[in-house]
Order: structure tokens, then sequence, then C-alpha cells
């Protein structure tokens, strides 16, 4: 029988060793393997692949079907660039940024104190930092290479027609990919803060913060959307401005925005270690 | 005594006027103790404060008030601390995801071993549970008992010092409690301080007579549980007689000195005395002189569980705590060589914990069996 109890062999232990505490890096890889395999081998990674390959497939439906009747070959690669801009501005920029960090890094802190695994990793010998460091790395890793991986994929499927666009177009899209990188770290910092400071709503704040905050000033007039990472995001892809007076729309220089970008993240990084640092992070109510 | 986080080479837990609040709920007042090595029961009703210590102990909350040291070092997000205690929590939470072999794994890694060796240590802590040929499925498949066994190799996966188990064995089955059993004293026979809470009294007798008992946020007493029983003499001991004359051992003993009330029940005598070890020998001197069937002598109230319910029941009538005379004496209770002490208050002296009251030993008899 399996797990018989029969078959427990009784191991006293003569002396008592505990080992020394791990470091920091060790720590970090080991929550960082454990969460990456539970998220692999969990519902959220299937959600995003799907989420994902919607977009992609939608896009690439979208621009074939634009091309159905004979165009010349100008008006051809015209289509293919529109498709393959909307498509990362609808579906990468303003969809998937959002979808991929919140799933996977909302809930890393949220959802072990809700569920109360959390005491079996903050029971052990490593720092709350390494623990919240693992997390968000697993997240943001697993966001970056779905944005970055599908945008690829988008490139060569969009543009596979026209052998000269698949080559000329690269680095925008490497640029676009660079800026959706930065967003997925971002967000998931982002995330990992929310879901620290109100585990029991983790869900629900971050989804608002990052649809009021960066979803809806992203596309406000004038001023008001410097407070938006995603504003900033499109701004170092390229993308054009678009929503609200876009002509009111800041223009920001590559290096600021890709500054500004990470500065937020090791904000938000630095918040959210400090939160799981320091805070009972709720678990004496759970 | 070593200041906090001056490391100790002994396994043991202090806790000094250690006080816990969730907003204005006060979940534990004023709790100090000293545990050293052994198994010790901790004892309380459903939201008594047995699992708020447990975390205030494993370092998953920080004291409001007071202070709580292992092997003299704070535990709350202290590595040094932390890996020196092994956690089995009450929740039936696990990573599902993952197999029992990766999660006892990653745990001995947290622990500070390499990954080969953390892999050995994880299967040999499982093969200890009886896990061996189930260590590969992932625990989301587990049944309780088995999910309940992958907890406790997790929790011991690093050979600990303090070791703290919220009921241990929930949903287990009774060879697998023997198995867990089984390992709890091993642990605690190789010097570790094993915290066991249950609500199954039977489960804490069979494993140790070392008890802390909690009502009401509160240590009430901590001790041997004979011990403990004698030093309540509000309430006078029971003892029963199974006789079928018990009119004719009434006439014997009324009146004796230190018996205070003689009832008759369906299996004979029961008698309640403040001196049960002067009544056991009076009364086998009656037995004998008169030549009277009795079948056994015994004593209910001997057991953990009147012990309890006493206790339970004089801490909700608020008599149980602080300054308290009968229990109070009971929390004075010291024990002797690798026992329980009541620590210190942070001036060194603090009214019901003063004064020693039973040694080692002390109490050994009394309403004892016959």
């Amino acid at each position: 029988m399996k797990g018989s109890n029969a078959e427990a062999v009784r191991v006293a232990p003569s002396t008592i060793k505990a080992p020394g505490a791990p470091g920091f890096g060790q720590a970090v890889g080991v929550i960082f393997r454990m969460q990456i395999r539970r998220l692999v081998r969990g519902r959220k990674l299937r959600l995003g692949v799907i989420a994902t390959s919607r977009v992609l497939f939608s896009v690439v439906a979208a621009r074939y079907a634009s091309q159905r009747s004979e165009v010349g070959a100008e008006r051809a690669q015209e289509l293919a660039e529109d498709a393959m801009k909307n498509g990362l501005g609808w579906g990468f920029f303003k969809l998937l940024v959002f979808l991929l960090p919140f799933l996977f890094t909302s809930g890393a802190i949220a959802e072990e104190i809700e569920s109360r695994t959390f005491a079996y990793v903050s029971s052990r010998p490593v720092s709350r930092a390494a623990i919240a460091i693992g997390k968000w790395a697993a997240g943001a890793v697993l966001s970056v290479a779905l944005l970055a991986g599908s945008a690829i994929v988008l490139h060569l499927v969009a543009l596979a027609t026209d052998p000269a666009a698949l080559v000329e177009g690269f680095p925008a899209t490497l640029k676009a990919v660079l800026a959706l990188s930065l967003l997925g770290v971002c967000y998931s910092a982002i995330c990992l803060f929310w879901g620290a400071l109100v585990p029991e709503a983790a869900g629900v704040v971050s989804g608002l913060y990052l649809g009021v905050v960066e979803w809806i000033l992203g596309f406000a007039p004038g001023a008001m959307r410097w407070v938006s990472m995603n504003f900033l995001g499109r701004q170092l892809a390229g993308q054009e401005p678009g929503g609200l007076l876009p002509e009111m729309a800041p223009v920001v220089d590559a290096w600021v925005a890709g500054g500004i970008l990470g500065g937020m993240t090791v904000l938000f990084l630095f918040f959210g270690v400090l939160v799981v640092s320091t805070s009972e992070l709720r678990m004496g109510n759970a | 005594m070593s200041r906090p986080n001056e490391s100790s080479t002994e396994a043991n837990v202090r806790a000094v006027r250690l006080t816990k609040w969730y907003g204005r709920v006060t979940a534990l007042q004023d709790v100090s103790l000293h545990l050293g090595p052994g198994i010790w029961g901790l004892l309380g009703p459903n939201g008594s404060g047995k699992t708020t210590f447990m975390r205030l102990v494993a370092g998953q909350l920080k004291p409001a008030l007071g202070e709580v040291t292992v092997c003299g070092q704070r535990p709350f997000a202290n590595p040094d601390a932390l890996r020196r205690i092994g956690l089995c929590p009450e929740a039936d939470a696990m990573y599902d995801e993952l197999t029992a072999l990766e999660f006892v794994t990653t745990m001995a890694e947290l622990s500070g071993f390499s990954k080969k060796d953390a892999r050995d240590k994880a299967a040999v802590a499982l093969e200890q549970f009886g896990l061996k040929d189930a260590m590969d499925r992932k625990v989301g498949g587990y049944s309780r008992g088995m999910r309940q066994r992958a907890k406790l190799a997790q929790a011991v996966v690093h050979d600990p010092d303090v070791l703290l188990l919220d009921e241990p064995l929930t949903g287990t089955d009774p060879s697998s409690r023997h198995v867990i059993l089984d390992a709890i004293k091993a642990r605690a026979d190789a010097g570790a301080v094993v915290l066991f809470s249950t609500h199954v009294l039977p489960e804490i007798e069979a494993t140790t007579d070392r008890v802390l008992l909690i009502a009401r946020g509160q240590l009430v007493a901590q001790g041997r549980v004979h011990e403990i029983r004698s030093l309540l003499e509000e309430h006078p001991h029971h003892v029963r007689v199974y006789t079928s004359e018990p009119r004719k051992l009434a006439s014997l003993i009324v009146g004796v000195e230190g018996i205070v009330g003689i009832q008759f029940a369906p299996h004979g005598l029961e008698l309640m005395t403040y001196d049960p070890d002067a009544t056991y020998r009076v009364v086998a001197e009656k037995i004998v002189e008169a030549d009277l069937p009795v079948d056994s002598i015994t004593s209910p109230d001997a057991s953990l569980e009147a012990l309890f319910h006493y206790l339970v029941e004089r801490s909700s009538h608020g008599a149980g705590t602080g300054a308290d005379g009968g229990v109070g004496r009971a929390r004075s209770l010291m024990m002797g060589r690798g026992g329980a002490q009541q620590a210190p208050g942070p001036q060194g002296t603090q009214g019901a914990y003063q004064g020693q009251i039973a040694g080692p030993g002390a109490g050994a008899g009394s309403g004892g069996r016959a």
C-alpha cells in the first residue's frame, strides 16, 4: 500500500544538528525554483498561455483577413505593419502586460498568507526579503518570458509574407519587447507590494491600481500621463500616445522613460520587501 | 540567563510576560515560562491562545508586550533563531502542486542544506513517517493523514532543537499516531524541546505528563499533571472505592481526618479528601481490618482530563489567573532539572511567580492509583 504505516522506519536522531542558515542568494534561488514549479503546474500559467494565445491568434487572423484580396506590395507591407503596431499596442501594452504580472505575482505572498502556507517558508532560517524577492523574480521571469516570446512570435507570423519587413521591423519589435519586459518587471513589483500590504484583497487592490493609475491615467490628457508607467513604456517602445488629447501628451526620451520604469520597479520592490520583512502579514488573523 | 539574541547551546524556550493582542482582542496575556528539553503538552480550549503562543515561539508573530526567546534569541524574522525551530502548523494547508519529496527537500534547502543533502534528508524524513512509497506523488492527492505526516517530515528534516507541533495528530489513524509519537519521543530523547498542542487529552497523557494549560489567553498551570493537581487545594481530591459493601465501609471511615465528604455511588463509595495520601492509607487499613470485599481504589481526578476541566472552569470564572490563590500556586510550581521554571519578570519578581512550592517529585503519590 502506498504510504503504508507498516513501512515506517523509525530513525532516532542521535544528536541535534540544525545546519547554519542558508545565504541570501541560495534562499532566493530556492524560493524562485519553488515558485516557478508551482506556477508552471498550477492554473495561472495555463490561463496566461491561453490569454497570450488568444491575443496572438486574434492579431494574426485580423492581419491576414485584411489581406484576403489582392493588394499591391506596398499596401500589403502597410497592412502588416499596422497589424504589428495595433497588435502590440492593444494586445500587449493594453492587455497582456497587465494581465500576466497580475496573474503571476499579485497572489505570490497574499495567497500563501490566506491559504496559511506562508508559515512553512517564514519559519525557515531565511530572510523574508529573500522570500519576497524569490517570489517576485519568479513572477517577473514568467511574465517577461511570455510577453517577449509571444511578441517575437507575433513579429515572425505577422510579417512572414514579407521577408524585407521581417528584417527591417525587427529593431522596432525588439524595442517593444524591451519596453514590455520592463513593464512586466515593474508591474510584478507593484503587484507584489499590494499583495503583501493587503493580502486579504490582493487581487482587488492590485487590479484597481493597475486599472486606474496605469491603464486609465495612461490615456489621460497632458502631464497626468507621467504617473502611468504604461505610458512611459509605450513611449519607450515608440508607440503613438493615443488616448485623450494626444497632442498634449508629453514626449519622453527613451532613456528617461527606461530610467523611471527601473526606478519605480526598485521603489515598489523595496516597499514590498519592507512590508514582508517587518509585518506579521495578518498571520494572526489567518 | 542569556540576553536575547545571544545564542544558547541548550534547547530552550523562554517567555517573559508575553502578551499578544489583535486589535481589542487579547489573544495571550502575561505568559511567563521556561521550557527545557523534553515533551511538553500544550492544552487549552478552542480560542484559548495555544496557536498564538505557537506562532509567537515560531517567529510568525511579534509580541505586543513582553518577550519570547528560542535558545536565547528572539525568533521573529531572525534566521539564527529560526534555524533551530521546526514548525508543524495546525492548518491543513500545503503546496499541493509539489510532491512530498519536493516539498520537504525545498524546506530542507531553506534550512541550509545543499541540494543533494536536502534531498537525502527529505527522503529519510519522509521514510521515517511512512511515506517512502508515496513521496513522489503530489501532496494535493494525499489523504489528511498523509498530509499530516508530510508536514511533520518537513518540521523535523533539519533536526531542530525546538519542535513546535500544533495539533500534529489531527486526521491520523492509530498506526500513524504510533509512528508520529515515536518520532516525537525520539526527538525529545535527542535533547529537543517538543511543544505539542492537542485537544485530545489521552494523546498528551500517552506522550508526556508535563503540560502547559492555557485558558483565555493566560497560562493557568504548568508542570507535571499530578503536581499541579496536588496544588489545587480548593478542589478536594476524589477517591473511588469499588466495593459491594459501601455502607459498611462508610461507617468505618466516617470522621476520619481529612475526608470531607462521602457519597454513595453505583460502584461503591466516592470520597472527597484534601489529603489523598493519608486517605488511601487509612481506607486501606480499614478495609484490611474489616476484611471488606474491594475490587479497586482509584482517583478519577488524577487524570489530565479532570485537571483540565478544573482549571478551565476556574479560569472561565475569572479565578484562574494572575494572583489567584489556588491556581496561582499551581502557576508557581517549579520543576527540577530539565523541567520548567517560571521565568522571572523584567524586574526579577512578579506576584504569583514568586516562591517555590514544590520541588522535583513533590506530590508524587498524591492522588495515586490503588
